[in-house]
């Protein structure tokens, strides 16, 4: 009898340390999280809370995070300066059509390296991680000189036969120096979506292929009436990583497309736009309030990100499970 | 025709591969391939850009020379790169591991904090960070300064270095990572989720047998999800060292991009060549040490 009550006691107890330890261990969890997660977010809190204030408001010591005062006018004018509409309108095209066109390509790429065993292959797969490898600073140069007098993949130089002179066009300037390296997967970070691809189409399994196969369907049309719509979760996260570093791209729009307007290249500017905008006799002499420039700027920030966050807000959680499920690492 | 018919399933499959990758073949030769040996060609030319095209004149090894001889800035950041990168690819991925064993866990909030550990890799624009860090006041706020004089690393660190109980590089070290916390959680968007899509393909029946076993909570971790996780390991310091190396923020790529603007094409040509040569020797050799020890199913 005493026996028995000693082991309920025993067992009773280490429930009970058990469920204190699991209990610490989620509180630290969510300090941790909660904290770090702070700092993440910092950046979007910060653009919000500055966006919405007046300027005197910045040099308040008593305000830290929220304003005196909640104003819209910074965005008003911001979105006015910026030329807005234009620019998300220039800025969707040069993000929305060379993601579409780098999935397109890249998981053709990807479903080629995975399946065939073709010779050169692993000499070729060395290129794809070459790619990834090299840093872009490296043939951003050399890309432009040859953009300036693109004789389209050599057929210029064919025409050099016939008439004495090599062919060219000037690829500079135009939407085609963007979309021509996208349809052709070799877009910005081609060579990660390429990887990632590969890996997902390595781990699908062949017999669906098979028997479309013995079915009678062609390589082609397995390629797109099977494979495609299995890789879903591949597709999704590839283009949503690819249309976020298109719309952040400043790299490559400032080489490639001085003259263009898109929300990226318009907030790049917008700091000079501004000190001649806020300076009403248009004279360099005239004192200007920084602060009056920081907060139009910070809500220049939030505005050429909002479509980005709307975007992934809305696709998050399609987003977050096509991740798991896309097997990158496999 | 009869011949093509002829061919062998297997063999026409293996012809029509090919052509899937065409496209690409085609792309990475016109748009990867040929400037980067352009590049390796400029760095060994003097150029010189005219309104009518290039030209270019041989001059052999001269510009690699000069970054040594003749330019007292290279070194200098070449070598605070490797630094940087030194410092950073151990704590982004300790951090980004921890994070992600994390968020594999089960618990209220996880998809709140999914979505929150997920936005440096939506919101790191070049553009927009740089604003921000260009901001004086933002930077305030950030270190605290504004709201609280009391966590403020400058005299914690004179504390600990005065009493001498913790060694000074430890110290130095440990006040590297948390002057820079915010950098390096902000490197660590894609490292997590890489873990997190590693973590999910651990098979829950060897956490299983670790528990029949009586492992506890530690074992469990480096015996069962560390090792599972090995080869995902491998990818992401890969992919930690080279986004490291390669970030836009480094002081040498900065130069780098900064004398190509300046239209000084022969020297950021030669310049971009030693840093690729250097990156892809540090990343192969890393690769071979680390990947003879992860785990495989076919040992």
């Amino acid at each position: 009898m005493e026996l028995r009550q000693l082991l309920t006691d025993r067992v009773r107890q280490k429930h009970y340390i058990r469920q204190a330890v699991s209990r610490i261990w989620s509180v630290y969890r969510f300090v941790t999280l909660f904290s770090i997660g702070m700092i993440l977010l910092f950046p979007l809190m910060y653009m919000i809370s500055v966006s919405l204030r007046y300027a005197s408001d910045l040099s308040d010591p008593m305000v830290v995070w929220i304003p005196t005062t909640v104003t819209f006018k910074n965005f008003a004018d911001t979105f006015k300066l910026m030329n807005y509409p234009i620019a998300f309108l220039t800025s969707l095209k040069l993000s929305l059509i060379p993601s579409l066109l780098t999935i397109f390509s890249c998981s053709l790429t990807g479903y080629g390296f995975s399946r065939f065993k073709f010779k050169g292959r692993n000499a070729l797969f060395l290129l794809v991680l070459l790619m990834l490898i090299v840093p872009p600073q490296n043939t951003l140069i050399s890309m432009f000189l040859q953009y300036r007098e693109f004789d389209l993949f050599g057929l210029g130089q064919i025409m050099r036969i016939f008439t004495g002179k090599p062919f060219y066009i000037n690829l500079s300037g135009t939407d085609m120096a963007m979309f021509l390296p996208a349809a052709l997967a070799s877009g910005i970070r081609a060579g990660l979506y390429i990887l990632i691809f590969n890996k997902f189409f390595t781990n699908i399994p062949t017999e669906l292929e098979d028997a479309a196969a013995i079915d009678g369907c062609g390589v082609y049309k397995t390629f797109f009436k099977v494979i495609l719509p299995n890789a879903r979760a591949a597709l999704l996260t590839v283009f949503l990583f690819s249309i976020v570093w298109y719309w952040n791209d400043y790299f490559y729009t400032s080489v490639f497309m001085q003259n263009t307007s898109s929300v990226t290249m318009q907030l790049t500017k917008l700091n000079g736009i501004l000190k001649q905008a806020l300076n009403p006799l248009h004279t360099s002499t005239a004192v200007l309030d920084p602060n009056e420039i920081t907060v139009r700027l910070q809500a220049g920030c939030l505005l050429a990100l909002a479509p980005l966050i709307a975007m992934y807000t809305f696709l998050q959680r399609y987003f977050t499970d096509a991740i798991e499920r896309t097997g990158i690492v496999g | 025709m009869r011949q093509v018919k002829r061919r062998s399933y297997e063999s026409k499959k293996k012809w029509l591969g090919f052509t899937f990758i065409i496209p690409w073949l085609v792309g990475c030769t016109t748009f990867f391939v040929r400037p980067f040996l352009m590049t390796l060609y400029y760095s060994l030319c003097d150029v010189k850009v005219l309104d009518e095209g290039v030209s270019m004149k041989f001059v052999g090894l001269k510009n690699y020379i000069h970054a040594f001889t003749g330019d007292n800035e290279f070194l200098p950041k070449f070598t605070e790169s490797m630094n940087n990168t030194l410092f950073q690819v151990p704590l982004i991925l300790m951090f980004s591991l921890f994070i992600a064993v994390i968020l594999n866990q089960k618990f209220r909030g996880r998809v709140f904090f999914r979505t929150v550990y997920f936005l440096p890799v939506i919101i790191a624009s070049g553009v927009v960070i740089s604003l921000i860090r260009g901001d004086a006041f933002s930077q305030q706020l950030l270190s605290g300064e504004r709201s609280s004089m009391m966590f403020q690393a400058v005299s914690m660190e004179q504390l600990l270095l005065k009493s001498g109980i913790i060694n000074e590089k430890v110290v130095n070290y440990m006040f590297y990572v948390i002057n820079n916390i915010f950098d390096l959680l902000w490197k660590s968007g894609v490292q997590i989720l890489i873990f997190i899509a590693g973590l999910k393909t651990i098979p829950p029946a060897l956490y299983e047998v670790a528990k029949i076993e009586g492992a506890n909570a530690w074992e469990t971790f480096w015996m069962v999800t560390f090792k599972m996780l090995s080869p995902i390991i491998v990818v992401n310091v890969v992919y930690t060292i080279i986004d490291s190396f390669n970030d836009y923020l480094n002081p040498i790529i900065m130069y780098i991009s900064q004398t190509s603007r300046s239209l000084n094409i022969q020297f950021a040509s030669a310049m971009a060549w030693m840093y690729f040569l250097v990156v892809l020797i540090i990343t192969g050799t890393v690769l071979a040490v680390i990947s003879k020890r992860a785990f495989s199913y076919t040992d």
